[in-house]
């Protein structure tokens, strides 16, 4: 097979099996398996392309022109492969997960749920792929629409108003902040085309720099920088396998994922340096970081605190990209992946414990360890990556991260970075230590524990011990990507 | 064969009128048969023009063979062939409509003459289109209004407000063409011709500053009445919102851009982007009404909770941003001018019909009344989705090309204001479409009433426009590349 | 400020056609009834008829017809006259389109003045609103 058909086909697979989930919507067993097979086929695929560029080739395919240096462009980098083996892998986790949840829930719109998340998937694919920023302004919105039925799923009046800030927030700062900037770099450089050292490299003044960056960085949205977080904390209405993959697999790490390609690839080291609002968006995002653990710490509900863990832990991400040295720039790509493995793991797990307990806040969660006990310690095994405890995924690039704030002369933001370790660990080891505690008997029992999806967190906690020792193979195959 | 092909030109425009002659005397059903085969045969016309006379243009057709500048004639150029196609599609989808869902929405005594005066409109528009001759395109404006005028008041059949509504367009309709004429006399005055290139050739042989001035404040505001330019727009909501659905559809989709066309052309093809009346007028009228167009119709439109209502002041935002991409004044912001033109006119002719047929079944008129659309007739509401996805400009569209390009031509311009104003009109339309879209697409609603089925004859229609409005958005280098020459075209013209 | 009597005189009919205009368009949107609102339409457009046909005026001129001898003599410009033919048409379609609504406006509504269709179209718009 092509490279480039491997390259179409990565964004094609998911997108027929939603049609294929909507074909088989009387079959429920029929259905699931086939969007199994094609989950199966998406991973395969995002292997052999991330093995083939290890190889040194660069598949790169163009679909359609829109106008003169404007065509939907499909270019495999190391980056966006890494992005896309551990998407598709998710998906392909998640998908066994939901199988269970979603029966066991006895869901009434079981093929929508499993149509669009194989769209959202499909236009995930296609951001991580994405030639040039056009490209992937235009996933990144085909994105935002494939969400949305999910974060409205349930179809009640919290689901509703949850999914109007979802679209509220997320649509106007794409347009005002992601779109106008691309537009301007269109303007400028008569192309939008990711390159390494920079599209934009001497094209642009500092002030320029400055401008586009914060359009940039509050544009992409879905990265739920603060303030543009809050629409991330809301989606929580949506079921659990939704939650997993709005934080680990789609949302949320496609919009960090943008910012980080954007700063390496549009603006470039030089003009994300100058730029004069690069310290401003510093300490955004290091606020960011702060503010969200200590308003994790506040949440008694599992699902918000692990939100706004999210919030925190991905800001790290456009903190190393701000940060724009070697070592930090590479801790921001392994922490981007490192949590996606590590929060599926803690959402699973929540989930699981809901599910087969009841229990879905904090203040609840004494005895859980022997009401649940696989779901109890995948939970501690996420929770112990996110804090940057080895020998789990989380562990390397928060060094690093360390290590590039000190690089950049940064001592304060290493400071910083070290208490929001700190935080991490208080608001993720109270639900644990709680659950240590013998407690009352089940709050709510509910069916046996989910026996098809209690897979999907062993498996993601083996994932996180997995990135951990891969971790240099990993920067190794990242390298020529970044700095 | 190539005896009609040498005469198309003429025939766009004599074909409709001849056979709206015929339809007004014949009974209803024959009536609105007989506008949607001609209507079809006209855009069949247009296309065949096009595609034989490829690399050939600009044409110049000469009535009766007196030769241009005495004689009047016809111009086909690439500029105008783009919107003349567009003007002849949405014609034919008004036509058919007509024969489907918008058949009982004109009736009794009148039922022949609304096909009828669809055809005048169709031919009126195609001529304003068409003509090279100042003058006579005044006479196509007025046939177009006029027959503008009697479309809309049908609708007062339903509800009397439709005639109020008439009377309101008619006002401002007849002042535009009168403010147009005085134009027209000034240009006359000072270049003695009434043909747009000898009148372009004898300014820059002669020029008349204060004349010319006078001439082109007229003719700008003549043609802003027509095309609806904020705060000359009151008449456009009443009108299209109250007229029959046919109606709206035709003049929703092609008698603003028609306008809009003859304005582009006065003032980019006579007058010239460097004249100092025409800078002056561009950038302290065209622009910040335009912006302001853009900002009140969003809101509008947001407010409004009839859905032909809130489309229309949607469209009122939408001549904001073609009013402030031609105040651009550059070769890139023209063409990124004509892509818009045609995304919205596709995107309004979809709208208004996917709208007509919504209401068959639910017999309301609000946006309320799209809950549970999709499950109910899923063809009409995929066209509707498309439709709103064009004007929301999301991705994959006609509509976010038009608007990619006139924001890239305002910031390559220097106007960074016009860019933020720009995506703030993008921003608007989130709300009021989102809104909609999920009406029509997660919310259930009231299962279809027995017996009561959307006509393929509005469906079809829609879907290939809603379809075009897709492939074009994915595949427009074409569009975009036509579009660019078409405007270089003009500009070179007016530079002569 | 010296006003030049003659120069004044030269331009008598453009200064007519203004006050015309103005007068039209006051009436046009001043008047309580749209019949006479119409008459205000009409006025501007007759208006806009004078300014046409003197524009072709020459000083000394006479009416444009080809004697049969050789004298060619000075004659006024027929264009705008013709021009105007047509425009004399389409005014007056426009106006009996116009008259035409008014009527169904009158029998709709039970009156043409101008106040009472607006309140009663706030009224209707107030109905289709709730």
């Amino acid at each position: 097979m092509s490279l480039e058909l491997a390259l179409i086909l990565m964004i094609a697979l998911p997108f027929a099996s939603a049609f294929v989930a909507a074909a088989f919507d009387g079959a429920p067993d029929a259905r699931d398996a086939a969007v199994g097979l094609f989950a199966i086929g998406t991973f395969a695929l995002a292997l052999m392309t991330a093995g083939e560029i290890w190889d040194g080739r660069a598949p790169a395919l163009t679909i359609a022109s829109i106008a003169p240096g404007l065509p939907i462009a499909l270019r495999a980098e190391p980056l966006g492969a890494a992005f896309a083996v551990i998407s598709s892998g998710l998906w392909l986790v998640t998908h066994v997960y939901s199988i269970g949840y979603m029966r066991e829930t006895e869901d009434l719109q079981q093929t929508r749920f499993f149509a669009f998340v194989s769209l959202a998937v499909a236009a995930t694919m296609g951001v991580a792929l994405s030639a040039n920023l056009f490209t992937l302004f235009i996933f990144y919105e085909c994105l935002t629409f494939a969400t949305y039925p999910l974060v409205v799923h349930y179809g009640d009046e919290a689901s509703r108003r949850a999914g109007a800030v979802y679209i509220g927030i997320l649509l106007p700062a794409s347009f005002a902040g992601l779109f106008a900037a691309s537009v301007w770099t269109y303007t400028i450089a008569g192309r939008t085309d990711f390159e390494a050292g920079g599209l934009l490299t001497g094209m642009i003044d500092a002030n320029l720099a400055g401008l586009l960056l914060v359009l940039f960085v509050f544009g992409c949205a879905k990265s739920a920088i603060i303030p543009m977080h809050l629409w991330l904390p809301r989606a929580m209405v949506a079921p659990t396998p939704v939650s997993a993959l709005l934080h680990a697999v789609c949302v949320v790490s496609a919009g960090v994922f943008a910012i980080l390609k954007i700063c390496l690839f549009i603006l470039g080291p030089e003009a994300v340096a100058t730029a004069v609002t690069r310290e401003a968006m510093t300490w955004i995002a290091a606020a960011s970081v702060t503010i969200a653990s200590i308003l994790a710490l506040t949440r008694d509900d599992i699902k918000a605190r692990l939100a706004y863990s999210t919030i925190s832990q991905l800001s790290l991400v456009i903190l190393g990209a701000l940060l724009m040295t070697p070592t930090g720039v590479l801790g921001a790509s392994l922490q981007m992946f490192a949590h996606a493995m590590a929060k599926i793991t803690l959402f699973f797990a929540a989930g699981l414990i809901a599910t087969s307990t009841g229990r879905t806040r904090v203040s609840e969660y004494a005895g859980v360890s022997t009401e649940a006990p696989v779901a109890f310690w995948c939970f501690v095994i996420g929770a112990a990556s996110l804090v940057g405890l080895p020998p789990f995924a989380g562990a390397w690039p928060k060094l690093m991260l360390l290590n590039g704030a000190a690089e950049a002369g940064r001592p304060m933001l290493a400071a910083l970075l070290g208490a929001s370790s700190v935080l991490t660990a208080i608001y993720l080891f109270e639900p644990v230590i709680k659950g240590l505690r013998p407690g009352s008997g089940p709050v709510a029992s509910r069916t046996s524990a989910a026996s098809f999806g209690a897979m999907a967190p062993v498996i993601t906690a083996l994932g996180t011990i997995g990135l951990f020792v891969f971790s240099a193979a990993l920067a190794a195959f990242l390298k020529p990507s970044l700095l | 064969m190539n005896a009609i092909l040498t005469h198309a030109p003429a025939l766009f425009v004599v074909l409709p009128f001849v056979a709206a002659a015929i339809a007004a005397l014949c009974p209803r059903h024959v009536a609105a048969w007989i506008a949607a085969i001609t209507a079809c045969l006209v855009l069949a016309l247009t296309v065949g023009y096009e595609i034989s006379t490829e690399g050939a243009r600009p044409l110049i057709y000469a009535f009766g063979g007196f030769a241009p500048p005495a004689g009047i004639t016809f111009r086909i150029d690439d500029f105008n062939i783009i919107p003349i196609i567009l003007i002849s599609a949405i014609g034919a989808v008004a036509a058919l409509h007509t024969l489907g869902d918008g058949a009982h929405e004109a009736s009794g005594s009148r039922g022949s003459l609304a096909p009828a005066l669809l055809l005048l409109e169709i031919g009126a528009l195609l001529g304003v289109a068409s003509t090279g001759d100042a003058f006579n395109l005044f006479v196509f404006l007025e046939v177009a209004s006029v027959s503008a005028y009697g479309l809309v008041a049908l609708g007062g059949d339903r509800d009397k407000r439709g005639f109020k509504a008439a009377f309101d367009y008619l006002i401002f309709g007849a002042l535009g063409a009168s403010f147009y004429v005085v134009g027209v006399g000034f240009l006359y005055m000072s270049t003695g011709s009434l043909n747009f290139a000898d009148i372009a050739a004898r300014l820059r042989v002669a020029p008349a500053p204060q004349l010319e001035a006078a001439a082109y404040g007229f003719l700008f505001t003549g043609l802003a009445l027509k095309a609806a330019m904020f705060p000359l727009h009151g008449w456009l909501p009443r009108a299209y919102a109250l007229a029959p659905s046919f109606a709206t559809a035709l003049l929703a989709g092609a008698s603003g851009a028609a306008a809009l066309l003859a304005l582009a052309r006065v003032t980019f093809g006579v007058f010239g982007d460097a004249h100092p009346m025409i800078v002056m007028v561009l950038q302290t009228l065209a622009a910040p009404l335009g912006a302001a167009a853009i900002l009140w119709g969003g809101l509008r439109a947001i407010y409004a909770k009839d859905a032909r209502l809130m489309l229309s002041f949607s469209a009122v935002a939408e001549a904001g941003f073609l009013f402030l991409g031609l105040s651009l004044g550059t070769q890139a912001a023209l063409a990124a001018v004509l892509v818009k033109i045609i995304a919205d006119g596709l995107g309004k002719t979809t709208l208004f019909v996917a709208a007509a047929s919504a209401r068959r079944l639910t017999s309301s008129t609000s946006v309320e009344s799209w809950r549970g659309a999709f499950a109910r007739q899923p063809a009409a509401a995929a066209a509707l989705s498309i439709g709103l996805a064009s004007t929301l400009g999301a991705p994959l569209t006609l509509g976010f090309v038009g608007k990619w390009l006139l924001v890239d031509a305002a910031i390559a311009r220097g106007w960074i204001w016009a860019a933020v104003i720009m995506v703030i009109g993008s921003i608007l339309p989130v709300i009021y479409v989102g809104r909609s879209l999920e009406r029509v697409l997660f919310q259930p609603g009231p299962p279809a009433p027995e017996g009561v089925k959307a006509s393929p004859f509005s469906i079809a229609p829609i879907l290939l426009c809603a379809a075009a409005l897709v492939i074009t958005g994915v595949a427009s280098a074409p569009l975009v590349d036509a579009a660019g020459s078409a405007a270089a075209e003009l500009m070179a013209e007016g530079a002569r | 400020m010296n006003v030049d009597l003659a120069d004044l005189a030269a331009r008598i009919n453009n200064i007519a056609v203004v006050g015309l205009m103005m007068a039209g368009l006051f009436i046009t949107f001043a008047s309580g009834h749209l019949v006479k609102r119409l008459i205000g339409l009409s006025i501007f457009q007759t208006a806009i008829f004078v300014f046409f046909i003197t524009m072709g005026k020459v000083t000394g001129g006479t009416a444009p017809i080809l004697l049969p001898d050789e004298r060619t003599p000075i004659y006024s410009n027929p264009l705008p006259s013709v021009l105007i033919l047509t425009a004399i048409v389409v005014s007056v379609a426009t106006l009996a389109v116009g008259l035409a609504i008014v009527v169904r406006i009158k029998e709709a509504y039970g009156s043409a003045e101008t106040d009472d269709v607006a309140a009663a179209d706030i009224a209707l718009d107030a109905d289709a609103q709730t």
